[in-house]
């Protein structure tokens, strides 16, 4: 078990997030389905331990985490795409290897890796770009690959596709499937739509209302 | 027209030549302006990013007592100051008056509230998924804020860069908590007052020009990282 969620409420402002009873399986592929607002991106930022629950139990890789200790172990597990990213006001190559450097690898590692995923991702030719040069579909995949460099066992996913455009969606679509499988990593991915959903998981997870029904 | 022309072809004379007054009042100007901006940007900066990052008490009391102080006229803060740095004032033993030290705290005073008020409101502007993001990317506590203040590094300097246009053309302060005194605290501003009160409109001219130039420079600077953080 890599993840397992128990009478979680989790409170963002009014919102409040509600999760009975939710398990996640290491190496597996989960679809978090939703209308907009329902609390897709809560659930993710839950498990990505960017925000505390405050009531329930929520257990990673057997151990049950302690909010009040510092989380930077169990965050860097963890590769998180948010929804809307933010890129750094940096070059597009520094941005995809900010979360290496904040681990500490090696400088020529990090170059060798961000060239390797630019590459995969079809991004070679923003190589030397700054962030405010790139289109909103373009942000969206280099912090795509800014998470998926990581080589993290866990991968989440908010809405990746949402501003990409069609021609580029099959291509994220596939280096993500295929990075997961590499890596046996778990996949967490949420999206509002349908097809999406099953081309990347039978594995469902419906949140509704703030609600999360696995 | 002709002292006009005369003024402008002398200046140029002053400048080519490198006159030795006029290279004097140019390095003190710097020197006391650039002293005192460094101490403002190491007290302003702290405080403009704990301002603009913390919720607490008195926060706005602040936020208002240094946007009231970035219009301050001169000559009050250098009424103020040579109150307390005269002989019969409370600091008076110290025998700072007429010296470039309060030339400098009369300049600090100045350039504070600037620094501070500018770089609260750069960090305020600040996207607020910044932290996040980085936290979400594997940062801990301190690389997440290093990476805030990365990303806010053009408005700090640009909050610097005005700092340092404001005391660099300023002349109450310096003209009352200096003195004027040849050589030691004559500065550019209170040199032009004194050449044009006198008739040497060369002198005034030149020093003028490195003025201009040096507000010129400031302002392209200053935009210039205006532009970068838009």
């Amino acid at each position: 078990m890599l993840y397992s969620l128990k009478d979680i409420e989790c409170r963002v402002g009014k919102f409040l997030l509600t999760i009975d009873s939710c398990e996640l399986d290491q190496g597996e592929t989960y679809s978090v389905v939703g209308p907009n607002g329902s609390g897709k991106s809560t659930f993710l930022n839950v498990l990505a331990f960017l925000l505390t629950p405050r009531s329930g139990e929520l257990v990673f890789r057997g151990d049950e985490v302690n909010y009040t200790e510092d989380l930077i172990s169990v965050r860097r597990e963890v590769g998180y795409a948010m929804q809307n990213p933010y890129l750094f006001t940096m070059s597009v190559e520094d941005n995809i290897g900010y979360g290496l450097s904040v681990r500490g690898v090696a400088t020529r590692e990090i170059k060798r890796r961000v060239g390797e995923m630019m590459e995969r991702m079809s991004l070679s030719h923003l190589a030397g770009r700054r962030h405010v040069e790139l289109s909103v579909g373009e942000s969206q995949r280099v912090a795509l690959a800014r998470t998926l460099v990581l080589d993290a066992k866990v991968i989440l996913l908010d809405e990746p596709t949402a501003s990409v455009d069609a021609s580029n969606v099959e291509t994220v679509e596939r280096t993500v499937l295929e990075l997961c499988k590499e890596r046996s990593a778990t996949l967490v991915i949420s999206t509002h739509l349908a097809d999406q959903a099953q081309r990347m998981s039978p594995n469902t997870i419906s949140v509704v209302d703030g609600h999360v029904n696995r | 027209m002709d002292y006009l022309g005369d003024g402008l072809a002398g200046a140029v004379r002053i400048i080519v030549s490198g006159d030795a007054d006029f290279l004097s009042i140019v390095s003190v100007s710097l020197l006391v302006s650039l002293t005192s901006t460094c101490l403002a940007t190491l007290t302003g900066v702290p405080l403009g990013i704990a301002v603009a990052q913390h919720r607490f008490k008195g926060r706005g009391f602040i936020l208002m007592i240094l946007n009231t102080l970035m219009s301050l006229p001169t000559v009050v803060v250098g009424l103020m100051l040579y109150s307390f740095l005269s002989r019969r004032g409370p600091l008076g033993e110290m025998g700072l008056l007429y010296t470039r030290s309060a030339i400098v705290i009369g300049q600090w005073v100045l350039a504070f509230p600037i620094i501070a008020g500018l770089t609260a409101a750069a960090v305020k502007g600040l996207d607020s998924r910044i932290r996040q993001t980085a936290l979400s990317l594997g940062a801990d506590a301190h690389q997440a804020s290093w990476v805030f203040l990365r990303e806010a590094r053009y408005g700090v300097f640009a909050a610097v860069v005005a700092g340092f246009g404001r005391v660099f053309a300023e002349v109450g302060v310096s003209m009352m908590l200096g003195g004027n005194i040849r050589a030691y605290t004559r500065t550019i501003t209170t040199a032009i007052a004194l050449e044009t009160s006198k008739g040497e409109f060369a002198m005034g001219i030149a020093l003028g020009l490195v003025l201009l130039a040096v507000a010129l420079v400031v302002n392209i600077v200053f935009w210039t990282l205006r532009g970068r953080t838009e």
